[in-house]
């Protein structure tokens, strides 16, 4: 009979989890990782005059910190003036510039996104006709290869290792006392294994999280303070959200490991008890796990995703899950065969047995929670088959999760292989398939076996099976410490969707073919990119047609005479006419365009070489900087919704979720009808 | 950018039987064979099919939002070739529309900075050729080329008129600009002349080398438009675009060997005896014979603003018609007498300024002008001094081309 307390637990617990899965399936990415999105002046814009003030506008939650934003004017010098933004964490920075006169500015930035990653990109804008210059141009763009929102998608390599060891730390203080309470006490108290040896076994491993817990946040706390150019530890962890989350953490963590050492050093193994005060140390350390857990979740990608709460909610769920499983491998895998060996040995299979049915259920629900929450996030981190392929936080999660797929698969031994062997009553799900036609015959199916079938395999004095579960579990252990750590390469690491993408205007440039007798010849136009539509360009960004002249030999052709680009716009007949001038390298010609109208321009070579004419055209399509169709999520567009591989993940979730609800209580009840 | 309608203004034509002027002139001399027609007026091009329509006898007319092709007989349309020339035709800026002699008419579209290559027998577009910006007036100085002027760049383009091709570009003005014109001669070949609006010289283009090799000083300031040759003397004129005066130079020598007081448009009577000039309110009629420049007289026409002659004799008298711009007619001019014989209806050209010029061409026995206004083709019986039809076309037809026994070129 199920307590009914018990049951309120169960349901509680079952509705948060409802609620996180629905939340991670449901919520729809609202903005991006803290891209570049927006600029006015445009990327690779023209304007007439040098604007008082140029506004940096990024996606997701925001800047956390303004590192550093630098803007040199066309001489080279420095013509920055007042930087700021409106709030703690804000979408917009402004610049005040100081008129430097026509030509080219470029702005180089630096912030720190919300989610403790440090962006950094430049762009450039052209004032008056001066700027209109091919040379300048073209260097300018290809200074600035992938446009404004730049985005350095190397893993801030410093914060991996304590990361991923604040990720276990975080694991063990949440998921061990749940595994203590829920799993090895109720076993202890109802067989010979000792309790003290368990609780005490606990608290040190729990002490040494606190430990590593303390340490990483400190290490990642420095970190970030250096980041912010060691302006003073104080004022750049209390200055930026992310650096308030890594200063508490710091705090918590070093309470926790202070209480839980006091803790072990007072009472190591002895005089332990039921009493209250054997709670303490266990709420201590949960409390810190979660408060831990809630801080890793504030400064997640997700959190930068999809918004603050949403988050770091779906987060945390994350690693509650993870917590409930890994935490408990951990506890199970240390703790309990220290206890058996206190244990005599004809209680020890019952003992073990008890432990890991009893696991078994926590997993299946910390499982089902971690995996449906886990693909909430890869849903909106990693939205397409492309992000997963190309980019280097695609191929980390792939790695992780392959080692995921591999600890559950020993989970899996263990719960209905290695517990049989220990408990041979326990329910088979083969056995199921037994029963039905011809079910039996099925390879993996043998015959059912009798409860007093095999001499030997009932004798509670035969260490096999024990050993073997142990062993079990301890690699298991292993292969979800190895997760963890990955887990920190991860975190590190720039989030698919936003690696993924292109970004704006600076980004990329087009070749086409010319085709004459005696002349090889290419035009290339910069920036540009390939669209459904064809070849696109951003309305108001200069661009440059670069014209390259060979003779069949080789040879470099010089023109004599001046030649044209020649663009049309049919819709409102304006006609472009630049004059191809000459580059510095032989034979090499280019022209400004700067088309006035959106929409389809003719663009044509108008160019006689001495020997032919070339009249070859292309047509480019100029977009409005935004256009969904290729111009780059830097403009925000193609992060806006989800992917159809984002919808499947998420309906993943939902069936996993559905399915991980069942047998959790399935899982429970059994153990409910057992009376263990 | 559109371009301005009025730069397209400068037209000329030619008698029957006499010098190829600035047309630019095939076959034995006589510049009305423009190679599509025999002396009894058949076709000479062969079609390759039995059906193919031809063209003989029909007038060409183009708007900016139309193409036909008009039975002057019937004094109707007798096909629509909009969707043949370019199912998207608008705001087209055409320029001459020249003969090429092997079946094929070239037509400047510089809209879109074209050459439209047509087949007469089929009335089928062969293909569009891309020229330079800007071009207005197209030559046929040699068999084979079609020579098209890009205004905004000051130089030729010369297009192979079977490969469809351009084959060179010759730069004929100093500088990358200026409107500009091509006179060529049996006699002066393979010399040209080339003038230029921007230019203060009358420019020597040599068509083999396809090169300018000298330029000729015309005076200090403005540039050079119109130029005549004169068989009889030898000289060349060159009319002065923002100057008072013309001057004259020994077309051998390059040597310059007088000046005229009067300066405009410029046509040599079919004898080539006289050369015609144009000025705001009046022709005169210089001799074309000496070197001296006598002016032998004057046709008063009161203000109307003639713009181009086309001479024809009848009855032993030499008579031309000038279209007119500020005036709604045309005028027949005896040009023995140097006087005005009558005046004939042709349409309104003038709207709000926009179409300032006109030109006219004698063919088949009538005389053809636009009217631009009225977007309508005047039609007159050229011995009766009679108009016969006003064949709508389109608002804006400016530019013609006769296909038969012409005498007159349309630039």
């Amino acid at each position: 009979m199920v307590d009914p307390t018990d049951r309120s637990r169960r349901l509680l617990a079952i509705a948060a989890a409802v609620a996180l899965i629905g939340v991670a399936t449901l919520a729809p990415v609202v903005s991006a990782h803290a891209v570049l999105s927006e600029t006015d002046p445009q990327q690779g814009g023209h304007v007439e005059d040098v604007p008082e003030t140029i506004t940096l506008t990024y996606t997701g939650d925001g800047v956390d910190e303004i590192l550093d934003v630098t803007v040199t004017g066309p001489d080279g010098q420095e013509v920055t003036g007042n930087v700021s933004k409106d709030g703690a964490v804000a979408t917009e920075v402004f610049v005040d510039v100081t008129d430097a006169g026509e030509g080219v500015y470029v702005v180089e930035w630096e912030i720190q996104s919300t989610d403790t990653h440090v962006v950094r990109g430049s762009w450039f804008f052209t004032v008056g006709e001066a700027a209109l210059d091919p040379a300048t141009l073209l260097a300018s763009y290809e200074a600035d290869d992938r446009g404004g929102g730049t985005v350095d998608t190397d893993p801030e390599y410093g914060q991996v290792l304590p990361t991923g060891l604040l990720y276990l730390a975080v694991v063990a203080l949440l998921g061990m006392p749940v595994a203590l309470v829920a799993a090895l006490r109720p076993v202890a108290d109802r067989s010979d294994m000792p309790r003290r040896v368990v609780d005490a076994t606990v608290r040190r491993l729990l002490t040494g999280a606190a430990v590593v817990a303390a340490g990483a946040t400190g290490v990642l706390l420095l970190a970030s303070v250096r980041a912010a150019g060691g302006t003073g530890a104080a004022e750049a962890a209390l200055g930026s959200r992310t650096g308030r989350v890594l200063l508490g953490q710091v705090v918590v963590a070093a309470g926790a490991a202070f209480v839980l050492s006091a803790r072990t050093l007072r009472d190591p193994a002895d005089g332990e008890s039921k009493a209250a005060g054997g709670r303490a140390w266990l709420a201590a350390a949960a409390l810190a796990g979660l408060l831990l857990a809630a801080g890793q979740g504030a400064t997640s990608h997700a959190a930068s995703q999809v918004g603050l709460p949403v988050g770091t909610a779906v987060t945390l769920g994350h690693l509650i899950g993870v917590a409930v499983w890994a935490g408990g491998l951990f506890a199970v895998a240390v703790a309990l065969p220290a206890a058996l060996r206190r244990t005599a040995p004809g209680d020890r299979r019952v003992a073990a047995t008890g432990v890991v049915r009893r696991f078994s259920a926590l997993a299946v629900a910390g499982v089902t929670l971690l995996v449906a929450t886990g693909l909430g996030l890869t849903a909106w981190l990693v939205p397409s088959p492309a992000a997963f392929l190309r980019t280097l936080h695609g191929s980390v999660l792939g790695v992780k999760l392959s080692l995921v797929v591999v600890a559950l698969g020993l989970g899996a031994r263990s719960r209905y292989v290695l517990l049989e062997r220990l408990d041979p009553t326990t329910a088979d799900p083969r056995r199921l398939l037994a029963r039905l036609p011809g079910g039996d015959r099925l390879p993996f199916v043998g015959p059912r076996r009798r409860p007093d079938d095999g001499p030997g395999e009932r004798s509670g004095s035969d260490p096999g099976p024990v050993r073997a579960v142990v062993g079990t579990v301890r690699l298991e252990a292993a292969v979800v410490v190895c997760v963890l750590l990955v887990s920190g390469l991860l975190t590190a690491t720039v989030p698919g969707v936003v690696a993924s993408v292109d970004d704006g205007p600076g980004a990329g440039n087009e070749t086409v073919p010319v085709s004459a007798e005696g002349v090889e010849a290419e035009l290339e136009i910069v920036p540009a990119r390939r669209t459904d539509r064809g070849l696109a360009v951003t309305d108001g960004a200069p661009i440059v047609a670069r014209l390259e002249l060979r003779s069949d030999d080789g040879d470099p052709i010089e023109l004599e005479s001046t030649e044209r680009v020649l663009a049309d716009h049919a819709e409102s007949g304006t006609t472009l006419d630049p004059e191809l001038e000459p580059m510095d390298a032989p034979g090499t010609y280019a022209a400004v365009l700067l088309f006035p109208e959106t929409g389809a321009w003719d663009v044509r070579l108008n160019v006689w070489t001495g020997e032919a004419f070339l009249d070859d055209s292309v047509v480019v399509h100029n977009e409005p900087a935004g256009a969904p169709d290729g111009d780059g999520t830097v403009q925000g567009d193609s992060r806006d919704g989800t992917s159809p591989f984002g919808i499947l993940l998420q309906s993943a979730a939902v069936g996993v979720g559905l399915v991980g609800l069942v047998a959790t209580g399935r899982e429970g009840l059994r153990i409910a009808r057992r009376g263990e | 950018m559109k371009r301005d309608a009025s730069r397209r203004r400068f037209l000329a034509t030619f008698g029957p039987g006499t010098v190829s002027l600035i047309a630019g002139c095939t076959g034995d001399g006589n510049p009305d064979d423009d190679g599509t027609t025999a002396g009894d007026g058949t076709p000479t091009t062969t079609a390759d099919e039995d059906d193919a329509p031809g063209s003989d006898g029909l007038l060409f007319a183009f708007a900016p939002d139309r193409a036909v092709a008009i039975n002057p007989e019937a004094g109707d349309v007798e096909e629509d070739l909009t969707d043949e020339l370019d199912p998207a035709l608008a705001d087209a800026d055409w320029g001459d529309a020249r003969l090429a002699g092997n079946g094929r008419m070239f037509l400047v579209e510089a809209s879109e900075n074209r050459l439209g290559a047509v087949d007469l027998e089929r009335r089928e577009l062969l293909a569009w050729i891309d020229i330079g910006q800007g071009a207005t007036h197209a030559f046929h100085p040699v068999e084979g080329e079609i020579w098209a002027h890009a205004d905004d760049e000051g130089r030729f383009y010369v297009v192979d008129t079977e490969a469809l091709e351009v084959i060179q570009v010759v730069q004929s003005g100093l500088e990358d600009a200026g409107h500009g014109k091509l006179l060529t001669h049996e006699d002066l070949r393979p010399k040209a002349f080339a003038t230029n609006t921007n230019d203060s010289f009358g420019h020597v283009i040599d068509m083999e080398r396809y090169e300018r090799v000298d330029s000729l000083d015309v005076g200090e300031e403005g540039g050079t438009h119109y130029a005549m040759y004169a068989p009889e003397s030898g000289l060349v004129y060159f009319e002065r675009s923002g100057g008072d005066d013309m001057p004259y130079f020994d077309a051998e020598t390059h040597e310059a060997v007088g000046r005229l007081d009067e300066n405009g448009g410029l046509s040599i009577t079919p004898d080539r005896e006289k050369l015609g000039i144009w000025t705001e309110d009046a022709v005169h009629f210089v001799d074309a014979t000496g070197r001296d420049g006598e002016v032998l007289g004057s046709v008063d026409l009161e203000g109307r603003g003639p713009d181009d002659l086309s001479y024809f004799e009848e009855g032993g008298t030499l008579y031309a018609y000038t279209a007119n711009t500020t005036s709604e007619e045309v005028s027949v001019v005896d040009v023995d007498d140097y006087t005005v014989e009558t005046h004939v209806p042709a349409g309104a050209i003038s709207q709000e300024g926009r179409f300032l010029h006109r030109s006219g061409a004698l063919g088949g026995g009538y005389y053809f002008t636009t009217s631009g206004a009225d977007g309508t083709v005047p039609v007159i019986d050229a011995a009766g001094r009679e108009l016969l039809h006003e064949v709508a076309v389109a608002e804006g037809v400016d530019t013609l081309r006769y296909v038969g026994d012409a005498t007159g070129a349309w630039y």
